[in-house]
């Protein structure tokens, strides 16, 4: 963990200086911060929304909503900060809005296993992906955003709660809750 | 320490992530309690499930488009288009739907009440025969007694009564119907019929 937080600051002054140069209008600048972000993001999209076509898409629209707000960017938080939590927002909005269609389509979106010489275990493997699916998708919209950047994205609760703008305190709070309710849901995997 | 204040702790003490002096107490007190133990194992469990989750990650191809994608996107403006347009386009036809269902009950009453409540002429078109009351006009009109009381209010109601009364009075003058019958001549008689064959007519082109 503490070699990305290193990593990540690191980059943060080449970030910087990309969004100055997109700023100053220069459009290419805009292409490289796509391509340090993009990876981070889909992972991101993917765990919140837990369908690989909507993430997909979703982690476009996150780059081409940054696009129309960076110029007004004032960078009072880090870049990434600030495109984290405009992915967080789409995908809110996104799970919230379709909330339904994401439980008929949890039905399809297990995910196919490379197939091993052990077919119970790939059925076992998919059933859990399943369940973790479902108890994921089941967590309010906190917790869950919570739970993702902290057990996926591996941010600290500092960071996190400037994605979110809460208190490191209430981030700690969805975590434990989120971890609560996961493990109730999960139970019966857990011998 | 109480049991409550331990296990909220529990998931930072898995995670390493707790002050040294926390992580002490809580460590001192898991020494001595099973059910805490037993939590902390659970918290455990679930962790090492999530980690069993099968990862995703797209094809190359999905990469290599990625940038073209998203400036073909800010270029085409398409920064809005998330919302599942099936949906929307239920929901639009079910809202106009409603709407031309409830346009239509509300051009219908009013067409009713233009029909039957003419506020200048009630009824002037008609003349009513001796005793025949306004309100059974209409409800001839509306086809029942309860689908005029639909149409009108007890205040409609009155003031037709009140108009009924002065159309008897003028038309027939004091003494009536008959009264006013018996001056008249053949010719007089005729052009009243007439005047009356006209009235029904265009009540019914009403």
């Amino acid at each position: 963990m503490s070699n990305k937080i290193e990593n990540q600051k690191m980059n943060e002054e080449i970030v910087r200086e990309l969004v100055r140069r997109f700023k100053h209008g220069e459009e290419k600048a805009y292409n490289e911060l796509v391509n340090l972000y993009k990876q981070r993001i889909f992972n991101l999209v993917l765990k919140m929304v837990r369908n690989r076509e909507d993430a997909m898409d979703l982690a476009q629209e996150a780059f081409v909503k940054a696009y129309h707000s960076l110029k007004d960017f004032r960078e009072e938080a880090s870049f990434s900060t600030w495109l984290y939590r405009i992915a967080v927002n789409l995908c809110l909005n996104f799970t919230q809005r379709d909330k339904f269609r994401s439980f008929i389509l949890l039905e399809e979106m297990t995910q196919p296993v490379l197939s091993s010489d052990s077919p119970l275990k790939d059925l076992e493997q998919k059933e859990l992906d399943k369940a973790i699916d479902q108890a994921v998708l089941n967590l309010p919209g906190k917790q869950r955003t919570v739970f993702i950047l902290r057990h996926y994205q591996e941010l600290p609760h500092s960071e996190i709660a400037k994605i979110l703008d809460k208190s490191e305190g209430t981030i700690k709070a969805n975590y434990f809750q989120a971890i609560k309710k996961l493990k109730k849901s999960l139970a019966g995997f857990i011998e | 320490m109480r049991c409550k204040n331990i296990q909220v702790k529990l998931v930072d003490y898995y995670e390493n992530s707790l002050p040294p002096e926390e992580k002490k107490l809580v460590q001192s007190h898991l020494e001595i309690c099973s059910s805490c133990q037993e939590e902390l194992q659970k918290i455990r469990s679930t962790f090492e499930l999530l980690k069993n989750e099968s990862s995703y990650e797209p094809d190359e191809a999905y990469w290599i488009n990625f940038i073209p994608g998203v400036r073909s996107k800010i270029e085409k403006g398409r920064g809005t288009t998330l919302v599942p347009i099936p949906k929307l386009k239920i929901i639009g036809g079910i809202v106009s739907l409603a709407l031309v269902l409830l346009l239509g009950i509300f051009f219908f009453k009013e067409d009713q009440k233009v029909m039957f409540k003419s506020s200048e002429e009630p009824y002037g078109y008609l003349l009513p025969a001796e005793g025949e009351k306004i309100d059974q006009l209409f409800y001839a009109e509306a086809g029942n007694e309860s689908s005029a009381s639909k149409l009108f209010s007890e205040t409609d109601r009155n003031k037709l009564a009140l108009a009924e009364i002065e159309l008897e009075k003028n038309n027939w003058g004091k003494g009536g119907k008959e009264e006013a019958l018996k001056k008249l001549d053949l010719k007089q008689l005729e052009n009243l019929k007439k005047d009356l064959e006209k009235t029904k007519f265009k009540k019914e082109i009403l």
